[in-house]
């Protein structure tokens, strides 16, 4: 005889079954696994969207700030260029008059020569961080483009500095130059 | 009847000959009339990059040399106003700094 208790036992086995059975079944049809292949590209395509994305937005983030900066870079080039060429001018004056310049002169050289490398060093730069984006490590690409702009702004900072030595030193040959003058004259 | 033919043709030739020759003439002073400008000026401007560029490059070249004449105190006074302002104009001035970059290091993150 069929005890309760066999019954039970039965009907709890059967639904053990059940459960695992059917969804490993219903997998193993191709109709499902079809739906399941369709998700998951679905969520490739998703993904490979998000990341056109973010790269885009990078891209114009590396626009933006380098049009800020080139704007910022050329103002301050562009000064320290024009200033040499009006101290170089000055330094012309000083020593028609026998005042000796040589000193300014190699100062004004020197910052010639450092905004020469600062324009070139700041071309590097743009050209690493125009290559950002499409780097496949962006953060490193990112970091030694940034290495470059420092050099770029750092030789722009000594080209400034030679040019304020210059200053100095023609103020010192104009001094020279008008003591000399006046012993001359009495 | 033959020789008045001949005179005729003869004239007609030195005619031409002589306006030929009195072209070329004023060609000729044109030419001498605007080359030698141009190349003053031409030499004007070569000697004028010459001196810049010596300036710029070479201490002993240029004006130190050629000619020595006295500063005036006015004219001292001048230049150094001059250099103050162009001293100050360069310390005004805004550079460049690595901050310029700060926006493309946050779209990193």
């Amino acid at each position: 005889m069929i005890s309760r208790k066999n019954i039970l036992a039965t009907g709890v086995a059967a639904a053990i079954v059940a459960t695992v059975a059917i969804p490993s079944a219903a997998l193993a049809l191709p109709g499902v696994r079809l739906g399941v292949a369709r998700s998951a590209a679905s969520t490739g395509t998703v993904v490979q969207a998000l990341r056109q994305r973010v790269a885009t937005a990078l891209e114009n983030r590396v626009v933006l700030a380098l049009q800020r900066r080139k704007a910022r870079f050329d103002a301050a080039a562009g000064r320290i260029d024009q200033r040499i060429t009006k101290v170089s001018g000055l330094a012309d004056k000083v020593a028609a008059t026998g005042g000796d310049v040589s000193a300014a002169r190699a100062s004004l050289a020197q910052a010639r020569s450092y905004l020469s490398q600062a324009q070139s060093t700041e071309s590097q730069a743009v050209a690493a961080f125009k290559a950002v984006p499409s780097a496949t490590n962006k953060r490193q690409a990112f970091i030694s483009a940034r290495e470059t702009g420092h050099q770029a702004g750092q030789q722009l900072r000594q080209a400034r500095s030679s040019l304020l030595a210059a200053i100095k030193q023609l103020r010192t040959a104009v001094a020279q130059a008008r003591a000399s003058s006046s012993s001359g004259g009495q | 009847m033959a020789s008045r033919v001949a005179k005729l043709t003869l004239a007609v030739a030195l005619v031409l000959v002589a306006a030929y020759a009195a072209g070329c003439g004023r060609r000729a002073t044109m030419g001498t009339s605007t080359s030698p400008s141009a190349e003053t000026s031409q030499s004007v401007v070569a000697s004028q990059s010459t001196s810049a560029s010596g300036a710029a490059t070479t201490p002993s070249a240029g004006a130190s040399t050629s000619s020595r004449g006295t500063l005036s105190a006015s004219d001292a006074a001048a230049i150094d106003a001059q250099l103050s302002a162009i001293e100050n104009q360069l310390n005004t001035t805004d550079m460049p700094s690595d901050s310029d970059f700060d926006s493309i290091g946050d779209g990193l993150q």
